[in-house]
């Protein structure tokens, strides 16, 4: 890719054989009292993206539950606080027009450096047909940009040049849109799709999503949850792994999930909402799973060429 | 002695700014990644500006030639991309800055955009507003999958009941966070909502609402819900003191204080080291006809729907309508009897005050003694040396004489804005 002078991007690191380790922030019970993440000014979410990322975690995956703050509001502070870690946003097929995410998720690619992915979440995710439309169409909008349009013709007196900016006229079953966007192409082209497949009620997966989460095939991310206060070994019925034991169990464990299943790696869902159970992954699971070589302190970059590093493997 | 303090506000896009100039650095590229607002929100509180206002539009306009060529050329419209997400990274620049991000009734869902500024206000800790607009664009509208915009005074109509159900939720929200969460059903004539409110009431309650609209029915709407007006109306003292006082006596008739509206007039004063070296900037910037021609008649033509560029510059104006913009049509209108005269009249309209920080902050205190208030909105080119300009040089011109804030000494924006 091309960057203007003067500009500094942290460069992709080279094809490893490093699967990705990152974090799913669900919906938790927090036991009494109200959660760290419940903070309605976020700053329960600004601590955990900062601990995050100094612990080299590659990626955290915001819920879409509807209490608490609002995740597309608070994705742009995560992304102000953090240089290297990928955010991954909820987006409803149903309440939120898709000419206003791809604007969103646009701007918020632009502002974080190509560091933005996003799922779809509620009903319209589960119904195949309707959501993937939706993504069909983002991915339009953003396309109805090239990624070289903005020329700055300084003899000439042309910021954009107009030929590379084209309306894309859709009309689908459930949205349309004439376009085109009014944002420059995001850093990443279309910033990837990273979707959890749910439960085993969900209909077929969404088409061409770049990553699963959930699932536990080939380029998916296993989620798993650690327990370090029994040892059990489950599968909850949306497919998150349950793995308890002590940490070193736990590792050991989660190498053997990664190579039987070919997944392209790890999200870390915590088993509770607090501050404590928070740390504990953080500063004592993740160094370990990091030295084990399942994933690798994070070098930043793009979350699709990371993505696709991972699926690689 | 009198208070005679005033407000200042900025006007911005989360756009580019000027590209092609000699002061232009290399923010015409990289100001997608937000770090040129962040530097300049943060100017704008170092020289204690009540807020930012973050202006918004939903198209790329090809009114203009029927293509975008215009549009793009000079960067009228787009790109220009969406503030509501720059709004929490400025938010975590600053502590004491306003920032009004605008939103439009016609396409925002509504629980959606109540939750949005919800939780946008707690972030901010009660530092945000909304500037409410209705959109007039039929092309902004077909990007939302509709054929066109509903008509001028309808879409107030929606408007006014849209505002009342964001109110709801936000007025529902707990005082005490250990308070259950409510939900909320609005079932209107066009507004529906069927909403769980997310979290405990937001520092300020609601947003500050600020809205520009000086048709018959904006200014009823502003009477009924404005916070902060903005309007261009401020090329004489008469016209400047009629419209205020038009603004107070609906908000008056609405059954508010008058002065809880806070009445802004755009300026872009124009700031040399010498009086003389101030109009001769001016002068360079009359200058530039050709481009000032063409990218006001497509700004005109986009904002109003209308093409304006096969009209004959130099014959008398056909018979222009327009279904939202109104009063910027009529305004353009008044600056001449054909296109090449409004557009070279209306393009430098906001250019009244000339000359050294001194002599304009001197201009600028008569004004307000005359007009009776609110303050200005400073809009123009957003390079950062004519930002420097402002807070570094008028800025502490107009402090020396108390006619401007030297401190914030409350927390929220509503706060402020309704110190004085």
């Amino acid at each position: 890719m091309t960057t203007a002078p003067g500009v500094t991007r942290h460069t992709t690191p080279p094809s490893t054989d490093d699967p990705i380790l990152g974090w799913f922030q669900a919906p938790l019970d927090s036991g009494p009292g109200p959660g760290f993440l419940d903070r309605p000014d976020a700053t329960g979410h600004t601590w955990l993206a900062t601990q995050l990322e100094c612990a080299g975690v590659e990626m955290l995956v915001l819920d879409g539950a509807e209490a608490g703050p609002d995740p597309l509001a608070v994705a742009p502070l995560v992304v102000a606080h953090t240089e290297r870690l990928a955010v991954v946003v909820p987006v409803d097929p149903v309440g939120l027009p898709p000419w206003m995410a791809a604007r969103a998720i646009a701007t918020l690619d632009h502002l974080a450096d190509g560091r933005v992915g996003w799922y779809l979440t509620g009903p319209g995710a589960d119904c195949t047909e309707r959501a993937n439309e939706y993504v069909d169409l983002l991915r339009r909008l953003w396309a109805s940009w090239d990624a070289d349009a903005l020329v700055m013709d300084r003899a000439a007196n042309v910021y954009v040049d107009h030929t590379k900016v084209r309306p894309i006229d859709f009309t689908g079953r459930f949205y349309a849109s004439r376009g085109p966007l009014n944002t420059l192409r995001p850093p990443q082209g279309a910033p990837p799709l990273v979707q959890p497949l749910g439960g085993p009620d969900r209909a077929a997966p969404i088409g061409n999503s770049d990553a699963f989460v959930g699932g536990a095939g080939p380029g998916h991310l296993l989620v798993v949850t650690p327990v370090t206060d029994a040892v059990v070994e489950d599968t909850t019925p949306d497919g998150t792994h349950l793995l308890g034991g002590p940490v070193a169990r736990i590792v050991d464990r989660l190498a053997a999930l990664l190579t039987g299943t070919g997944a392209a790696g790890v999200l870390l869902r915590p088993a509770d909402g607090t501050r404590r159970g928070a740390s504990e992954l953080i500063d004592e699971l993740v160094p370990a799973l990091h030295a084990a070589g399942i994933g690798a302190p994070s070098a930043g970059g793009m979350l699709r060429s990371r993505l696709t590093a991972a699926t690689r493997r | 002695m009198p208070d005679r303090r005033f407000h200042l506000a900025w006007f911005m896009n989360f756009s580019n700014p000027p590209w092609n100039g000699q002061w232009a650095g290399r923010d015409g590229r990289e100001w997608p990644n937000g770090k040129f607002h962040v530097d300049f929100a943060r100017a704008l509180e170092r020289a204690c500006f009540d807020y930012m206002m973050l202006e918004d539009s939903s198209m790329v306009s090809d009114q203009y030639e029927g293509s975008s060529r215009v549009d793009l050329k000079y960067g009228l419209y787009a790109p220009k991309h969406d503030p509501v997400m720059l709004a929490p990274v400025l938010a975590a620049a600053t502590r004491h800055l306003g920032i009004v991000a605008t939103c439009s009734t016609s396409f925002y869902p509504p629980e959606i955009l109540a939750r949005r500024f919800h939780t946008l206000d707690h972030l901010s800790r009660g530092r945000i507003g909304w500037n409410i607009v209705t959109s007039s664009e039929d092309r902004a509208a077909q990007n939302f999958g509709l054929p066109r915009l509903p008509e001028h005074d309808k879409r107030y109509e929606m408007a006014d009941e849209y505002v009342d159900a964001v109110e709801q939720y936000w007025s529902a929200a707990p005082v005490d966070p250990a308070d259950p969460l409510p939900s909320i059903q609005v079932k209107g004539s066009y507004v529906r909502m069927d909403a769980t409110v997310p979290g405990p009431r937001s520092p300020q309650g609601r947003p500050v609402y600020c809205q520009a609209g000086g048709s018959p029915r904006g200014r009823r709407f502003a009477g009924e819900h404005t916070d902060t007006l903005l309007t261009g109306a401020g090329s004489g003292n008469r016209s400047m003191k009629e419209f205020r006082d038009d603004i107070r006596s609906c908000a008056a008739a609405a059954g508010r204080d008058p002065d809880a509206v806070k009445v802004l007039f755009i300026t872009s004063p124009i700031l040399g080291d010498t009086i003389e070296e101030a109009r001769a900037k001016r002068r360079a910037m009359e200058a530039a006809i050709d481009s000032r021609i063409e990218s006001t008649l497509g700004h005109i033509g986009a904002l109003t729907d209308n093409d304006l560029s096969g009209v004959p510059l130099d014959e008398p104006f056909g018979d222009l309508k327009t279904n939202g913009h109104r009063t910027t049509l009529a305004d353009f209108m008044s600056y001449g009897d054909t296109p090449r005269e409004a557009a070279l009249g209306w393009s430098m309209k906001n250019v009244r005050f000339v000359g050294t920080p001194d002599s304009v902050a001197e201009e600028m205190g008569e004004v307000m003694d005359d007009v009776g208030g609110d303050g200005f909105l400073i809009s123009g080119g957003i390079t950062r040396r004519y930002l420097a300009e402002i807070t570094d040089g008028l800025v502490p011109a107009l402090q020396r004489r108390g006619l401007v804030r030297s401190n914030y000494e409350y927390a929220t924006l509503r706060e402020n804005l309704m110190q004085f």
